[in-house]
């Protein structure tokens, strides 16, 4: 999706998978609601979650015409007082030291996106107060007798799952209900393809930092270690691997090399992860027992769009929709529950791919054209927008109908 | 040309390789300016192009006489130097999906042998250096234009079960790879040859000769072997 283009480049997101996944996801929490529900952002440590806070205030100023800050507050640590006064500000004499009247951070994100960060660490008590502020968009400044409204885009960012911990009693399901819109981002092993995009993009920051810019960034053969090490270790934070790259970098000696090879990164490797690269071999068939198959559709996918001048993109996703179908009926390791009603939710996605494919359209206005040009021959909107996110919008499993 | 085989072992020689096939299989193909090499790759910016060049000059993979640049040898033998799936999505996969979804487009020719473990050594040794000698030369015949190909020689002693062609092309593809990274590398064979030829239809010949002769071994269930050659349209750089 275009619209997110220039954002990703502006935020400095790297990652073909990570790009495509987020725009899905934004496209569909934000834009599609027109920015009214409050968005939750949840991931592990180091996924990037404060980047598409960032991305989410970025593409709602420029597509849905907001023109506010972006303004965040970090829940970790803060009193409920505190809280309470920092978010919806306080009248004089509110409490010991309210000397004058002071505006909350709501106040300063009008118009704009308020980021609760680490939000899974307020009290229940705290919770409680986000309640109308979330569902009615209202507030009461701390010792006043006047309810406020606000306009800001809310977004709570989470790095354990708040469904769980609700589930658990441990956060407030009723707060939840108020935050519909999900943003749910993959840890870095699980898109390993955009590992040696975001490894070589580091080193570039480094070799430069370094004063080696002519450097030509990371052989294949290292970009392939540090992509194996990492699915083997499981290891979710982006952040980490910047500090893997940068460390490899700042260690080299002598003089700029002309890229920086494999060895460079064997030391480095096995101090984080306990492994150097002596496990090639088994990476490879690993790697080949996993993902040959994949390797395979992508190569058949590529071609089969190229021939119907199709993007590779929508091919995938209906493959991913008509595989999930024949999972439902299979008996494999892979067989999802299979219900009534889940077969027929699947058989009607099915259907929903088999039309889109037929239409061969790249977005929804295609989609409606494909039908007629006169309105009353095309789908309505809503329905084109419906089928659009049943079929591309983030799978979420945890939520299907069993 | 100073050699028969030129080797590239280093992991930025395998880089400079990789990463530029198509024009370096251009160079191969006849020497040529840099200006001839920026016409047939598509990209006006000259200076764009020499940086490019400057590196395979750097890798020792092409050189520099005077205002020409060619191959520094017939062939270049190079070792992996990146992930096994990732070499196979780059060099492999592009052709042998291709002949496996679109037979038409060239031909495949699965062999079943019956090669004993010596025999399957030598094979994967051997490379297929006699039919790559004749596409050599045939390629290097004159001829009005050229169009690039790609020949793929893959097999196993792993051999799988009868199924459909192009099903068995691809399960014997993924047999190879897995046995390519475990400790009986050595007799799964792998080779990817890419010239540019005037005469398609005699470099198929000569591929089909080779298979013929491979079959006049015997046949067996003992090793299956794959012949691959079609037209490379260098649209895409495979990858996963």
């Amino acid at each position: 999706m275009n619209v997110f283009l220039e954002s990703f480049d502006r935020l400095g997101i790297v990652g073909s998978r990570f790009r495509e996944e987020t725009s899905l996801q934004v496209q569909a929490a934000v834009l599609a609601r027109r920015g009214r529900d409050a968005v939750r952002i949840s991931g592990s440590t180091g996924t990037g979650k404060e980047l598409i806070a960032s991305l989410v205030h970025d593409v709602a100023t420029r597509e849905l015409g907001r023109s506010g800050e972006l303004v965040e507050l970090n829940c970790s640590n803060l009193s409920d007082t505190l809280f309470e006064s920092s978010l919806f500000g306080h009248k004089r004499g509110a409490f010991t030291g309210a000397s004058a009247d002071q505006s909350g951070l709501l106040e300063q994100a009008k118009g704009g996106t308020l980021v609760l960060d680490e939000v899974q660490n307020l009290s229940p008590e705290a919770q409680g107060r986000l309640l109308r502020l979330l569902g009615e968009r209202e507030y009461r400044p701390v010792g006043s007798t006047t309810l406020k409204r606000t306009d800001a885009l809310l977004v709570l960012v989470s790095n354990l799952d708040l469904v769980k911990l609700a589930n658990e009693g441990r956060f407030r399901r009723d707060l939840l209900d108020r935050a519909p819109a999900k943003i749910a981002l993959t840890p870095l092993w699980q898109r390993r393809e955009d590992i040696p995009e975001l490894a070589q993009s580091f080193a570039r920051e480094a070799l430069g930092d370094r004063g080696w810019p002519d450097v030509d960034g990371i052989t294949r053969r290292g970009l392939a270690d540090i992509e194996a090490a990492l699915v083997e270790a499981k290891e979710s934070s982006v952040r980490r691997l910047r500090e893997l790259v940068r460390d490899a970098v700042f260690e080299l000696q002598g003089e700029p090399p002309v890229a920086i090879e494999s060895q460079a990164f064997a030391g480095v490797l096995r101090s984080f992860y306990g492994t150097g690269t002596e496990s090639r071999d088994q990476w490879d068939l690993q790697d080949i027992e996993e993902r040959f198959d994949l390797a395979v559709e992508a190569q058949t996918v590529a071609r089969i769009a190229e021939l119907h001048g199709l993007p590779e993109t929508t091919l995938l996703k209906l493959a991913r929709v008509l595989r999930e179908l024949h999972g439902s009926l299979g008996t494999g390791a892979n067989a999802v529950p299979s219900s009534y009603r889940n077969l027929m939710a699947r058989t009607s996605l099915a259907t929903k791919a088999a039309l889109w494919l037929l239409s061969g359209a790249k977005n929804q206005s295609e989609f409606r054209r494909f039908f007629g040009t006169n309105s009353f021959e095309m789908p309505p909107k809503s329905v084109a927008w419906q089928i659009f996110h049943d079929l591309f919008g983030p799978s979420d499993s945890s939520e299907r109908v069993n | 040309m100073s050699s028969s085989v030129a080797h590239i072992h280093s992991e930025t020689g395998w880089d400079a390789l990789a990463g530029e096939l198509p024009l370096v299989v251009r160079v191969m193909s006849s020497p040529a300016t840099l200006e001839e090499i920026a016409d047939e790759i598509g990209e006006p910016d000259l200076v764009k192009v020499r940086r490019r060049i400057a590196k395979l000059v750097r890798e020792g993979v092409i050189v520099q006489r005077d205002d020409r640049f060619e191959a520094p040898a017939r062939i270049i033998e190079s070792v992996r130097q990146e992930g096994l799936l990732t070499s196979f999505g780059l060099h492999l996969m592009p052709t042998v999906t291709r002949l496996a979804n679109d037979p038409g487009c060239g031909i495949a020719l699965q062999l079943d042998l019956d090669l004993d473990e010596a025999a399957q050594e030598a094979l994967c040794a051997g490379w297929e250096k006699e039919l790559v000698d004749e596409l050599n030369e045939l390629s290097d015949r004159p001829a009005p234009s050229k169009r690039p190909y790609t020949l793929v020689v893959f097999g196993t002693s792993d051999v799988p079960p009868q199924a459909p062609p192009s099903e068995r092309l691809i399960e014997t593809l993924k047999r190879c790879a897995r046995q390519r990274s475990g400790k009986d590398a050595k007799r799964a064979m792998l080779m990817s040859y890419e010239a540019h030829f005037g005469h398609g239809d005699e470099a198929e010949a000569l591929v089909r000769k080779a298979a013929a002769k491979m079959e006049a071994k015997g046949p067996g269930s003992r090793y299956t072997l794959v012949y691959g050659f079609c037209v490379n349209d260098h649209r895409r750089g495979g990858g996963l």
